[in-house]
């Protein structure tokens, strides 16, 4: 009931930014972001609302939605870590680190743990070439990585507070 | 204007060329995949790199993406371009499947010329390939996405071009793929033309899918009949059947591209019920028997009732050597007719605008209008190209404004004032600026105002104007207000769509007396004909009096029909004559904007072998003839009839008969194919007299029924094609919603119409953007739409009842 609600509400907020806007393919992508936050992922049901609430067609919204990384047409995991797979990541070592990542979780890139704590996945340069060896969870960073630190951030997201501060 | 240097020859060009173009117009061809004329640059396949020797840029670019500029010496076979190129091709290939030997695109594949001409023979790369899964789109489209190269062409021409929206490009880098969001047929009626525009085996063409390789065909410039663009056209036959049509290049008309009814209408030609004997009285027999016997039948009933108790029909479709051998037929032997057109009212409306042919513009420069009208006509509907030419000028910036009462849809933004069908003449005249107010509640929106400002700011007006909703008046009131912009703006056009192929050739033919097929069915009830020859022409197709004229037909001592099709008509018939059609003999069309255009003969024609193969392969029965190949031109049968009846026509062959006309008809002297005739005239053409402006003529809850046309469904050729047939949304009405509403209809009903006559059912739309009192009924080839007797007819709402 209170998820049917906190949609609707959703959708109503959504409709009225979309009537405000001069030109409300603009609010695309703030579009397809807000359903995913609800959903947890762009669903197909999620594409289809979204192409409804801005008048798009289902394709141009999927050329959108598979084009942008942080799009996710698939179920991801509560935590979506993201290792540079850039230049100055990689002269810092961070193949490495991508490597140890797959090893601790027993996954591999593009894949999600089977208890759904965790998806991984390769990211183009975030920005962050001075803490190099850099990687994102949902919207934190993480720099100056080891193998080490990486055990300590797996650690702290399974089982501390982490979880709480950490919006997607 | 610079002036720029391309492998040591020096050319100008204008300033915006592309250095690729530059060269294309030296005559020199720098290899290409994403760059297309109609498409403009891209840069995404990198084949057309060349090296800058000197000017303003240096070392290897993209000759695509690079203007060219004064001073700039370019090489395309430089040392470091040639490389290039050829790593290109290899790096393109490198994911491509190894089988070109089973691609349907093999022997007309731009990727396959470009790799053996890069000289890229031996595969280097040991890796597996990228690999997608293929999608459904239709019956027209065959999807093969394992060869795509990421060159945009398709997505370029269907979203940007075409502007239609459920087919692009998703995903990125080596998962990109082309396609639909999900699998289902492509929603566009330009869809036709990926397969001409992807340059490699993505997009080929579904309904001749593995029957033969280009080489292999018997090719050649054609013209589509199926609307009266005359958009060019080119034709593949092998073993006596059409397999494929491509779009052809005519800068002038289509551009680069077609619809797809007139790429998938031509399987008419193929059809296996196609006359390919004479018959009479429904035995097969020789021509010399068929002609023995309706000459001799016709000249007895000539004799015994005089030449007025037998008349020649003829049609919009046929070709100008048919319609001119009619005319010359009925001089010859005085038979009554030629009677060429279904309505009197459509010959006053083509007559009428006639008299403002000195205004009429190609679609070229219906293009490059920047303020366009489009009265009384809904183009994807009626003409589909004109539908991307005017996309193409709102591309530019140009503005256009819809006065129709239907719930017209275009691929683009236009501004669309609704009004009904007999206050349109009304509305052109207040545009044209009529000082009068018009009535109260005549325009609440505002949009004379409006519209007259957007006349004002424009600089180079057009107006598109349809003649299917016309009355005469209507078209009075076309002429005066493009007049007026021609007057004001010194410039400005108009562009007719008439309703068939070859319109205006008939209308040229045509004596000051001709009539409509009332005048003919009035005559036959009147129990005056005896005879009748119909030649390519169906009325039991095309005409509103459909039933009555069967009736009519009982007291007919001869009907002959010589025509192509399996008509309607040919099946009443005592004498049947197997016409060629236009792939079979060469033939001139007049299109709608009076340019004379040839179709070339793409083969003999004769029954497809492919239809032979039960009977025998080859064939038992040993002869020097084509089986089924004994056909005649319409021209040439009538000729062959006069004869018979004692009379030459004055020609027997092409070159004679078109000799013939050019001396009997002034408007033809002078003009070759492809040129334009400037004063098209009809003979004794005194001026339409303007008709009154009807108001309002029924009372409350009466709707006015409107029967229209669809790209798919009510064409007459394109109705007997296997292809098109598959794209028909079966017979759809339409009605507002309110009204639709208080009807207690709704979207998707099946919804019967009824009344003495008998009763039409059909599937209702609703559109929100269509005149309230409105019934608009597809003619469509699978619903008895003459039941709905003479149009205009007003229908009251207490008629219309929901089935399902
Ligand atoms: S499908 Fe054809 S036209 Fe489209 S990108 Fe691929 S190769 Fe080019
Ligand atoms: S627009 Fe008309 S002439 Fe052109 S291809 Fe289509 S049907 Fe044929
Ligand atoms: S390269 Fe890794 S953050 Fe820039
Ligand atoms: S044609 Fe220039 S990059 Fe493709």
């Amino acid at each position: 009931m209170e998820a049917t609600n906190q949609k609707t509400g959703l959708l109503k907020e959504l409709e009225q930014r979309i009537r405000r806007a001069e030109h409300p393919r603009e609010l695309v992508v703030d579009v397809m972001l807000a359903l995913q936050e609800q959903y947890g992922y762009l669903s197909d049901d999620a594409l289809e609302e979204a192409a409804r609430l801005l008048g798009m067609s289902l394709l141009e919204l999927e050329e959108l939605a598979s084009f942008y990384d942080f799009i996710y047409r698939r179920p991801v995991g509560r935590f979506v870590i993201r290792v540079c797979d850039s230049v100055v990541c990689w002269l810092e070592e961070g193949e490495k680190l991508g490597e140890h990542l797959e090893a601790r979780l027993g996954i591999r890139m593009g894949e999600t743990t089977p208890d759904g704590l965790f998806t991984l996945l390769p990211v183009c340069c975030i920005g962050y070439c001075d803490m190099a060896p850099a990687m994102l969870v949902n919207r934190r960073v993480y720099g100056n990585l080891n193998q080490e630190k990486i055990d300590k951030i797996l650690e702290e997201l399974r089982t501390g507070d982490e979880r709480k501060g950490l919006p997607r | 204007m610079p002036q720029i240097v391309i492998d040591g020859r020096s050319i100008e060009v204008a300033s915006g060329t592309k250095v690729i173009e530059a060269a294309q117009q030296l005559g020199i061809y720098i290899p290409r995949l994403c760059y297309h004329p109609a498409l403009g640059s891209a840069g995404a396949c990198r084949l057309c790199a060349v090296s800058f020797l000197e000017g303003p840029v240096r070392g290897l670019l993209m000759s695509c993406m690079v203007e060219a500029k004064e001073g700039m010496v370019v090489s395309t076979q430089h040392p470091d371009a040639l490389q290039f190129r050829k790593q290109i091709m290899e790096w393109l290939m490198m994911n491509h499947p190894h089988d070109c030997p089973v691609c349907d695109e093999g022997g007309h594949c731009v990727l396959q010329e470009m790799t053996v001409a890069g000289g890229h023979s031996m595969r280097r790369f040991p890796g597996s390939k990228r690999t997608y899964e293929d999608q459904d789109l239709g019956p027209f489209v065959q999807h093969e996405m394992n060869r795509c190269i990421h060159c945009w062409r398709c997505r370029r021409f269907y979203q940007e071009y075409s502007g239609y929206k459920d087919m692009g490009v998703m995903g990125l880098a080596s998962r990109t793929y082309f396609g639909r969001a999900v699998p289902g047929p492509l929603e566009s009626p330009f869809a036709g033309n990926l397969i001409d525009i992807c340059p490699t085996g993505v997009f080929t063409d579904k309904p001749s899918r593995f029957k033969a390789r280009r080489w292999e065909c018997q090719r050649a410039p054609s013209l589509c009949i199926h609307c009266c663009l005359g958009c060019s056209i080119v034709v593949n036959s092998r073993y006596r059947e059409v397999l494929r049509i491509e779009a052809g290049h005519n800068p002038e008309v289509n551009g680069h591209f077609i619809c797809d009814r007139g790429r998938y209408g031509f399987d008419y030609v193929n059809h296996p019920s196609r006359p390919r004997w004479p018959l009479v009285e429904g035995r097969a027999c020789s021509w010399q028997e068929a002609l023995a016997y309706a000459g001799g039948r016709l000249r007895e009933i000539i004799e015994k009732h005089g030449p007025s108790s037998a008349a020649v029909v003829g049609s919009s479709r046929a070709s100008l050597e048919s319609l001119g051998a009619l005319r010359l037929f009925c001089e010859k032997h005085a038979v009554s007719g030629p009677f060429l057109w279904m309505e009197t009212q459509e010959l006053k409306c083509v007559r009428r605008l006639l008299q403002g042919q000195e205004l009429f513009v190609s679609m070229k420069q219906v293009e490059e209008a920047d303020t366009i009208l489009v009265v009384g006509l809904d183009p994807v509907q009626e003409a589909p190209m004109l539908a991307l030419a005017l996309r193409q000028a709102w591309r530019k910036g140009g503005w256009v404004g819809v006065v129709d009462p239907r719930g017209v849809e275009l691929p683009f933004c236009f501004s669309h004032w609704v009004v009904h069908p007999r206050e349109m003449g009304m509305a052109l005249e207040y545009l044209a600026g009529k000082p009068k107010s018009p009535y109260e509640g005549f325009d609440d929106q505002g949009f004379l105002k409006a519209w007259r400002q957007a006349l004002a700011r424009g600089k180079r007006p057009v107006m598109a104007c349809g003649t299917l909703l016309a009355k005469a008046d209507f078209m009075g009131a076309c002429l005066e207000l493009a007049h007026f912009l021609r007057k004001e703006k010194g410039c400005g056009g108009l562009f007719p769509v008439l309703r068939g192929a070859n319109s205006l050739g008939a209308v040229a033919v045509s004596g000051s007396e001709a009539s409509g097929l009332e005048e003919l069915l009035e005559a036959i009830e009147r129990g005056e004909l005896k005879a009748l020859v119909l030649v390519e022409t169906d009325p039991l197709f095309s005409f509103w009096g459909k039933a009555r004229l069967k009736e009519g037909f009982k007291g007919l001592e001869l009907i002959l029909v010589m025509d192509y099709l399996p008509s309607g008509v040919s099946k009443q018939a005592s004498v049947v004559m197997p016409c060629k059609s236009l792939f079979e003999s060469s033939c001139l069309f007049v299109n709608n904007e009076g340019r004379l255009q040839e179709a070339t003969a793409v083969h003999h024609g004769g029954i497809p072998i492919s239809q032979m193969l039960e009977e025998a392969n080859p064939p038992r029965t040993f002869g020097t003839e084509i089986p089924g190949g004994g056909t005649c031109a319409g021209w040439e049968a009538l000729a062959k009839l006069s004869e018979a009846m004692g009379e030459s026509l004055g020609f027997s062959d092409l070159p004679g008969l078109r000799n013939v006309l050019r001396q009997r008809f002034g408007w033809l002297r002078e003009v070759r194919p492809g040129q334009r005739i400037l004063a098209l005239e009809p003979e004794g053409g005194k001026r339409w007299e303007e008709i009154f402006h009807s108001q309002k003529e029924e009372g409350q809850g009466a709707l006015s029924l409107l029967l229209v046309q669809a790209t798919f469904g009510t064409e007459e050729l394109s109705s007997y094609s296997r292809h098109s047939c598959k794209m028909e949304a079966g017979p759809m009405g339409f009605l507002h919603p309110e009204t639709a509403a208080c009807l207690g209809l709704k979207q998707g009903d099946l919804v019967r119409l009824g009344w003495e006559q008998g009763e039409l059912e059909f599937l209702l739309e609703t559109k929100e953007n269509m005149h309230k009192e409105l019934l608009v009924v597809q003619a469509h080839r699978l619903l008895d739409w003459d039941k709905a007797g003479r149009p205009p007819e007003v229908v009251n709402s207490g008629q219309l009842e929901k089935i399902i």
